[in-house]
């Protein structure tokens, strides 16, 4: 592995992407969630938490990258500018009001070492949450 | 594939894919799913000795439709394909 290519890919994923939330559930009837960001088409990851989830998401957008630029393509930037952007803490509880969730402990712990700590994120996901709770 | 979504383990997409002429490539934390005749197609794959989420399995039969691989589901009614109602 090219250390300074993956050093790059990571640099890179602390963009604002914005990112979804789905609740899936396994074949034992126990609760899995699925991650992904939208602006990079397929790359997801899931959790048993959402927080464990969103964390492995940031791995896999490293990854996600990384092959992009190994493969000499573009990566797409977050499409959402700004001023649309809200607070990490406002999504993410958007998010854990819809799904009913508790969150755990750590969950500030893993929200800052998987965003940067002016980070704010799309709006996005905070609206296709209401669009949930709407239907 | 279609009638059961759930139990599914990451070798078994791995294989699914490969099967279908997919290249994997192993990152960090996940598995790297790419196809030689489609550049920009990409999926990351948590690799995890846990069950998948069924998620997977529907994008994974979404994109081997999408990229023309499998025939879509007769009984879909159209919907195969479609993105963004806005």
């Amino acid at each position: 592995m090219n250390q300074e290519l993956r050093e790059k890919a990571k640099q890179l994923s602390f963009q604002n992407y914005a990112f979804m939330v789905e609740e899936d559930v396994l074949s034992d009837g126990s609760p899995i969630f699925l991650t992904s960001n939208p602006e990079l088409e397929g790359c997801k990851s899931q959790g048993r938490t959402i927080d464990e989830a969103i964390f492995n998401l940031a791995e896999a957008r490293i990854d996600y990258i990384y092959s992009l630029l190994e493969d000499g393509l573009p990566v797409p930037q977050p499409v959402i500018t700004n001023t649309e952007t809200g607070s990490m803490r406002d999504a993410v509880a958007t998010i854990v009001r819809e799904f009913k969730m508790e969150q755990s402990d750590d969950f500030e712990a893993v929200l800052s070492s998987v965003f940067q700590p002016e980070s704010r994120v799309p709006l996005y996901t905070a609206i296709v949450e209401e669009k949930i709770s709407a239907v | 594939m279609r009638n059961s979504y759930t139990g599914w383990k990451t070798n078994d997409l791995l294989s699914l894919y490969e099967g279908f002429g997919f290249i994997i490539k192993h990152g960090g934390s996940h598995e790297v799913v790419k196809h030689p005749d489609f550049p920009r197609f990409r999926e990351t794959i948590s690799r995890t000795s846990h069950e998948l989420s069924p998620g997977y399995i529907r994008d994974a039969i979404a994109n081997l439709e999408r990229l023309g691989l499998i025939e879509p589901e007769v009984e879909n009614d159209n919907e195969s394909g479609v993105t963004g109602e806005s």
